[in-house]
């Protein structure tokens, strides 16, 4: 082979390279797209549960009457898919359609000298997506802000179809100075001016 | 789809590799020629791929430590090693130039540390918070505190022929950064109650930038050729290989103790230490061979 055939082998060579690489390039570009739908819910029910915290995690209680040191609150939500599901929700941006604006509990009765009947005990709860483990951050307003109230991300719900159940709890940090029964309001308002409310059962706390 | 992007970033770079080295490879052609009396005298190592066993020393000088750190910073426990992504211990060398093919000096991206398991930093704090759950179990007793030195490093090299095998005695300098870890706070919830007590463990490294390593490497290699008779011999060049690694370090640590509705508790000291280890393995690298000028026949 004369130097110029090896000379033209060489570029063609280079060529093919040069066309693989890039060839490459764009698949390894182009192939981590996909479509990534939104799954887009309302809240369209409140119910609270009462929970005993004496242990490692909650567990509703059994009883109405509860240690008010280790006295939490389950909120289960339930959720509806907003539109059409279109593609699959693996892969897909979970999100409250109809915000959150804000969020109160309260107390049916005074809960203590500064706190009177229906006054917001917002800052003696602590709120998270479990009750092991709240971080001191874990403030309602944070949870507000950050848009946690009542989020979910479960895709198998999502796929089995409407409506499902995603739970929150708040923690009570503050006992009451004044043990006795107890009944909680906790309010949701929308951004589109719609409210949910409701009234927990009696409670003991001791 | 991820395995797949995984997949192919791999033939990527694979390719890219090799075709990088039949470019460098292809000094028969005419705007090579003018390097050819050059390459007769200096010759380039490429890239090397290691496989290595690492162990760090057993004591680590922060036996004395306060507040549990003694076993947060405890003994990392042995690795193996490998290039570049995998573990915490890599050895890369990027590309290396030898004289004669004796004296050289190489260009390398490494990185070395460990992991330290949480058991006993757990059992430390199961006493200190005896009533208490360890909400965050998960986080102690799996995720384990990290030496983390990652950078460049430049060796300079002697490569001793006898026969067909090769001693080679390196000495490296790194320029590397350790990573300072501030992990999330570990949550304790005390029993029969809502009191939670955080504890976080802050750490900021205060070595000045890069921090320096020093390797002291002893390779005992051979050169294999195959396809001799072919226009384009493949000789590559394999052994075992044992280094030795010092990495003085300061860290100033920072301790939180934070009980809900309670001033947080801080606790502050530096570390000045050195971290050491050694390692033991095997590797392999392609040997550039200038080709056949005519290939024999039969």
């Amino acid at each position: 082979m004369s130097a110029n055939q090896q000379r033209k082998v060489f570029y063609q060579m280079k060529n093919i390279h040069k066309s693989f690489l890039l060839l490459l390039f764009t698949i390894v570009i182009f192939s981590g797209c996909s479509k990534h739908p939104d799954v887009k819910y309302n809240i369209t029910a409140l119910t609270a549960y009462h929970q005993d915290n004496s242990g490692a995690s909650a567990v509703d209680a059994s009883s109405i009457t509860l240690p008010a040191k280790a006295y939490a609150i389950r909120l289960e939500y339930t959720v509806e898919l907003y539109g059409k599901l279109d593609g699959d929700p693996n892969e897909a941006a979970f999100s409250l359609q109809n915000k959150v604006s804000s969020f109160n509990i309260s107390s049916l009765t005074d809960y203590d000298s500064t706190h009177l009947a229906y006054a917001s005990l917002n800052d003696y709860f602590l709120y998270g997506s479990q009750t092991s483990r709240v971080t001191n951050n874990a403030t309602i307003d944070y949870a507000l802000n950050q848009q946690r109230i009542g989020f979910t991300y479960n895709t198998s719900a999502a796929n089995a179809g409407n409506p499902w159940q995603t739970s929150d709890y708040l923690v009570l940090m503050h006992p009451p100075t004044n043990l006795g029964t107890r009944m909680f309001i906790i309010k949701l308002d929308f951004a589109n001016g719609t409210s949910i409310s409701y009234t927990t059962s009696s409670v003991i706390l001791n | 789809m991820k395995k797949n992007n995984l997949l192919f970033c791999f033939l990527f770079i694979g390719y890219a590799a090799f075709a990088q080295t039949k470019t460098a490879d292809s000094t028969h052609h005419k705007r090579f020629e003018k390097l050819k009396p050059f390459l007769t005298k200096f010759s380039i190592g490429l890239p090397d791929i290691h496989f290595e066993y690492c162990v760090p020393f057993k004591k680590t000088g922060n036996e004395n430590l306060p507040y549990g750190m003694d076993k947060y910073f405890g003994v990392p426990k042995s690795e193996t090693g490998f290039d570049f992504p995998f573990g915490n211990n890599f050895n890369f060398r990027i590309i290396a130039i030898y004289y004669k093919d004796k004296l050289g000096v190489e260009f390398y991206y490494g990185g070395f540390g460990g992991i330290v398991p949480m058991n006993d930093f757990a059992q430390y704090l199961e006493k200190k918070y005896p009533n208490h759950y360890i909400s965050d179990d998960y986080s102690i007793m799996n995720k384990g505190k990290d030496y983390d030195f990652k950078g460049v490093q430049f060796g300079i090299t002697y490569k001793i022929h006898l026969k067909s095998f090769i001693i080679e005695p390196k000495f490296k300098i790194g320029f590397e950064t350790q990573y300072a870890y501030n992990y999330e706070p570990y949550v304790f919830k005390e029993i029969g109650t809502n009191n939670f007590t955080e504890y976080q463990i802050e750490e900021r490294v205060t070595t000045r930038k890069p921090e320096h390593s020093y390797h002291a490497q002893l390779n005992v290699g051979k050169r294999i050729t195959l396809f001799k008779r072919a226009k384009r011999p493949f000789t590559f060049e394999a052994g075992i290989k044992g280094e030795y690694i010092y990495a003085p370090y300061s860290l100033n640590v920072k301790v939180n103790e934070h009980t809900y509705g309670m001033p947080i508790v801080s606790n502050q000291f530096d570390i000045t230490n050195a971290y050491k280890m050694y390692s033991f393995g095997a590797y392999a690298f392609y040997v550039i061979q200038k080709r056949n000028k005519k290939p024999s026949v039969k």
